[in-house]
């Protein structure tokens, strides 16, 4: 574990935010829309969700759906969630860069993908 | 004396502290691989397909895993098997039940990160699975599944602080690393909880390079001296120093290594000496003694 050191990571966040709010623009830290949304109250792996994120391409159906299948408990009605990709890297001496981009924003029976990712570099 | 006999020391008389620590140490492992069995297979309901297949399933299509009630069949036979190893009465039980586990194991994990939690106390089954088909009595399984744990125990924590300088180079120790992998963690918290605060360690590290590289440079020093655990004269020093390591990682990096930590505690501490002053001292651990007794 932590072999490789100063490797860039990536993570998943997710957020609730209101409907037509969505910005598929990518951010700091600091400026995540809309509301916290706790994955391990509802029983879904951050870890899942973040190695996922970094591996898949959302244009594929089937990867889509086992995107949908890590939310499958999860309640929908009235909700909107924001899933987000963060990718943290050092910069150099001592700075750190951390970017948080959106993927997906998840509704009920409603799947929105950010037409600007490019999966054909999925790393 | 070798290093074998510092490992198993067959030839050593046992005592009825030892007999029952060990069967309560074995109830540890099985206890805990049934619970990882239901927790592995009930989770692997909700997957449909292995995006990053592991294990077994890079060479055998896992597939039927997935879309149907294999997971708690696979999770019940299992269980059913620890079972029946628990209370000797199978003797391949623990060794069937090994690669049903590594089954759940890899189609629980086929979303592309495996964790490492449970291959501890994984090495530790595969020596209770050894033991129980190559050894017919009961004290020379318990020296050669201790004995088997010991070397392994030393033998993954050196390769884990290897690994680092093979990986990184000398500089894997450099403090900035740890800032990096500190707001790694943060980020698991934020996206698991909601909300992230750093403690005191978290912030001594992020704010000073050299505290930081310090807290890694000990951690590996702990690591690579961990084969230290081989030797009986040192063995209490190292797993101690072990748990303290994962002290550490759990208060700098918020990652816990729970079962890992419990086997270590076990192992570590002498139950079994304090267990034999129970069982002189008290009636009430009679039935306990019986049971271990009757289930060597």
């Amino acid at each position: 574990m932590f072999s490789q050191a100063g490797q860039p990571w990536s993570r998943a966040v997710v957020r609730e935010v209101p409907a037509d709010t969505v910005s598929w623009t990518p951010m700091q830290l600091d400026g995540l829309p809309g509301r916290s949304f706790a994955l391990g109250a509802v029983a879904v792996d951050h870890i899942d969700l973040g190695s996922f994120l970094a591996s898949i391409d959302l244009n594929d159906v089937e990867h889509l759906n086992v995107l949908r299948g890590m939310f499958e408990n999860v309640a929908l009605q009235d909700r909107n969630l924001l899933i987000m990709r963060v990718v943290g890297r050092l910069l150099d001496r001592d700075s750190l860069d951390i970017s948080v981009v959106p993927y997906v924003l998840l509704a009920e029976g409603d799947v929105e993908i950010n037409e600007h990712l490019d999966f054909s570099t999925s790393e | 004396m070798n290093i074998l006999r510092n490992l198993f020391d067959f030839e050593r008389e046992h005592t009825a502290g030892e007999v029952v620590f060990f069967k309560l140490f074995e109830l540890f492992v099985a206890g805990a691989f049934v619970s990882l069995a239901w927790d592995w297979g009930m989770y692997t309901l909700r997957i449909t397909e292995a995006v990053a297949p592991q294990g077994i399933g890079r060479y055998v299509d896992v597939g039927f895993m997935y879309g149907g009630s294999a997971p708690v069949v696979v999770a019940a036979a299992a269980t059913l098997l620890l079972g029946l190893g628990y209370f000797r009465l199978w003797r391949y039980a623990y060794a069937c039940a090994l690669p049903l586990l590594h089954l759940l194991f890899v189609a629980r994990f086929a979303l592309g990160k495996l964790p490492h939690s449970s291959n501890m106390l994984g090495m530790t089954l595969l020596g209770l699975a050894l033991a129980m088909v190559c050894f017919a009595d009961d004290r020379s399984r318990r020296r050669f599944t201790l004995g088997f744990t010991y070397f392994f125990v030393g033998l993954g924590y050196v390769l884990a602080g290897a690994s680092k300088l093979v990986g990184t180079g000398l500089n894997w120790a450099d403090g900035r690393h740890l800032r990096l992998w500190i707001h790694e963690k943060s980020i698991d918290t934020l996206a698991r909880a909601g909300a992230f605060e750093l403690n005191t360690l978290q912030e001594l590290a992020l704010a000073s390079r050299p505290a930081a590289t310090l807290f890694l440079v000990t951690g590996l020093i702990v690591e690579l001296s961990a084969f230290l655990v081989w030797w009986r004269r040192t063995r209490r020093a190292a797993l101690t120093a072990l748990i303290g390591l994962h002290a550490g990682i759990f208060l700098v990096m918020n990652i816990q290594f729970t079962l890992s930590v419990w086997e270590l505690v076990l192992l570590a501490l002498p139950w079994s000496t304090w267990l034999d002053r129970l069982l002189r001292e008290t009636t009430w651990t009679n039935p306990l003694e019986q049971f271990s007794i009757r289930f060597a």
